[in-house]
């Protein structure tokens, strides 16, 4: 990991930008929005983590991922004594711990301002959603494999996947195909995780959430796993 | 019969788009053994090298490493084979020293035994002043020397060098020649171009051209597969001696001035023709060129592309 941390050192701007500036700058905008309603404040935070998560830590872990598909990365890589996996676990390590920053400011804000907040029930949410995120862009990274198909995909579905996702929007108020969508999303189960232990009403119930994250988890496992042990030099670029 | 650590069993690699750039190939290569692999671009050397490393899917055939198929697992690649490719990749932001200390640390060298191995390793390939210069700042040959110095940082015991010397300067190509051959315990599989570097390194050569292997054998044995056309210059001390022999013999030659130009079939001829033309009055000034390992494979090349 420290060796991946290393070989960011030229790159920092970049990654200072879009992993810190950027989201920082929307948990600004979202503090400013503080008042008097703490339940506000929980709702929006929420929304910003994982608005956060899908749009700076997603997209360039999944990016990272194609990158590491391509022929001279890939016979870089192939220099080491390292396997394919550990490879990927410390990129996917390594961009968890530079999403981590405005997440745990939006987390200090919480545990100050609401009322409910579970710091349990909290770590584990935002643990599992960062693994379940993790797993999500690692698998469509190695499924897209292709670094210039992947700059146009991987921010789209980020912003639709946030755009789908009660983040800043109440789920209740629209209308019921719409709503089914949104429950096909897995962010939005990400959120309704994560709003349990604000002591919000989730969009979705926790157990259904919990059960479908689970789901989801095991299959993008066992798909990932898979695709890993079958990882060869793309050979049809376009 | 030493050892196989490789062998390469029936090996085709069809493209998606069709190219075929591997077709039937058998190689082996053997425990302490550095062997060659020649040919034109696009031969399919590293076709074959990235399939061994695991970077490329097979279509047809077996790869085994010490015995085991690498398709079926491939952690015997990761621990038995170090690898320097063809392309003098570098991690940009990162130093000669820290590379190559990442290297040893993943083969679990830490402390004094690293600090020893990394000396060693850095002194070994003339890297010392570059240690702490970042990898984007190195020149394509110095890039290459780094590749070299993390494959041999590893406990691997076979090593696939894809071009190791081209964009590295002579002097440097001189010691890495120097090493390659001081690496008793490991094996060495290596494609080139350079013919001068296969002929003084290794002990077996395989020829391949347009995805099949030609010809195999040492270089030796590769210069006898054709008869070479042999050129003598040579200015005899009295011309009026070589004359008759030449005149006797049914060969080509010239003259002009005091110097002749002679062409004969083979170099057993050639050696023959000396012998008689010093025996008869003595010769001043001699020239000969004899087939060349580069010439037979440059023929085999072309006969082969025809």
């Amino acid at each position: 990991m420290l060796f991946e941390i290393k070989g960011m050192k030229i790159f920092w701007l970049q990654i200072f930008m879009s992993l810190f500036v950027m989201p920082t700058a929307f948990l600004f905008l979202a503090l400013l929005r503080i008042g008097p309603d703490s339940e506000e404040v929980a709702f929006l935070l929420s929304g910003f983590i994982v608005a956060s998560l899908v749009g700076s830590f997603f997209g360039a872990l999944a990016l990272r991922i194609c990158n590491l598909m391509q022929i001279e990365v890939l016979e870089l890589y192939s220099t080491f004594a390292l396997s394919k996996g550990e490879i990927i676990s410390n990129m996917a390590f390594t961009y968890a711990l530079f999403a981590l920053p405005q997440i745990l400011i939006s987390i200090v804000v919480l545990a100050f301002t609401s009322p409910s907040f579970n710091a349990f029930l909290m770590s584990f949410s935002i643990l599992w959603v960062i693994l379940l995120i993790a797993l999500l862009a690692v698998w469509l990274g190695l499924v897209v494999r292709n670094y210039y198909y992947a700059l146009g995909i991987f921010p789209l579905l980020a912003w639709i996947s946030i755009l789908l996702t009660p983040a800043y929007y109440d789920m209740a108020k629209l209308n019921p195909i719409f709503q089914m969508v949104l429950f096909i999303n897995p962010i939005t189960h990400c959120l309704s995780l994560l709003r349990i232990g604000l002591g919000l009403t989730p969009p979705l119930h926790f157990l259904w959430s919990l059960l479908y994250t689970s789901i989801l988890f095991g299959l993008l496992l066992i798909l990932t796993l898979k695709r890993i042990k079958d990882i060869y030099i793309l050979e049809k670029l376009f | 019969m030493r050892k196989q650590v490789i062998q390469i069993e029936n090996l085709t690699k069809v493209y998606q788009n069709g190219f075929k750039a591997n077709d039937q190939i058998n190689i082996h290569l053997e425990e302490e053994e550095i062997v060659g692999i020649v040919g034109p671009n696009g031969a399919g050397k590293t076709t074959l090298i990235r399939q061994i490393l695991g970077l490329l899917k097979p279509t047809k055939g077996k790869i085994l490493i010490h015995g085991k198929d690498t398709l079926g697992d491939q952690r015997i690649i990761k621990e038995e084979v170090g690898y320097v490719p063809q392309i003098p990749l570098s991690y940009p932001a990162i130093t000669v020293i820290d590379t190559i200390r990442y290297a040893l640390q993943l083969e679990g060298l830490y402390g004094k035994q690293l600090q020893q191995k990394l000396d060693m390793t850095l002194s070994n390939l003339g890297l010392e002043s570059y240690a702490n210069v970042p990898g984007y700042q190195l020149s394509g040959g110095l890039r290459k020397m780094v590749l070299l110095a993390i494959a041999l940082a590893k406990k691997a015991t076979i090593l696939l060098l894809d071009e190791p010397t081209s964009m590295v300067d002579i002097a440097r190509k001189q010691d890495i020649w120097k090493l390659m051959k001081r690496l008793q315990k490991r094996s060495i599989l290596l494609a080139s171009h350079d013919m001068n570097e296969v002929k003084k390194v290794c002990h077996r050569i395989y020829i391949l051209v347009g995805g099949r292997v030609i010809a195999k054998g040492s270089a030796a044995e590769i210069a006898q597969m054709l008869k070479m056309p042999v050129d003598i210059e040579i200015v005899p001390i009295n011309a009026d001696y070589i004359m008759p022999i030449l005149q006797k013999e049914s060969i080509l030659w010239e003259q002009e001035g005091s110097l002749f130009r002679i062409s004969l079939q083979e170099l057993s001829e050639g050696i023959e023709l000396l012998k008689e033309l010093i025996n008869a009055g003595g010769i001043e000034y001699l020239m000969m060129e004899s087939p060349s390992f580069e010439k037979v494979v440059t023929n085999l090349v072309q006969t082969n592309a025809q």
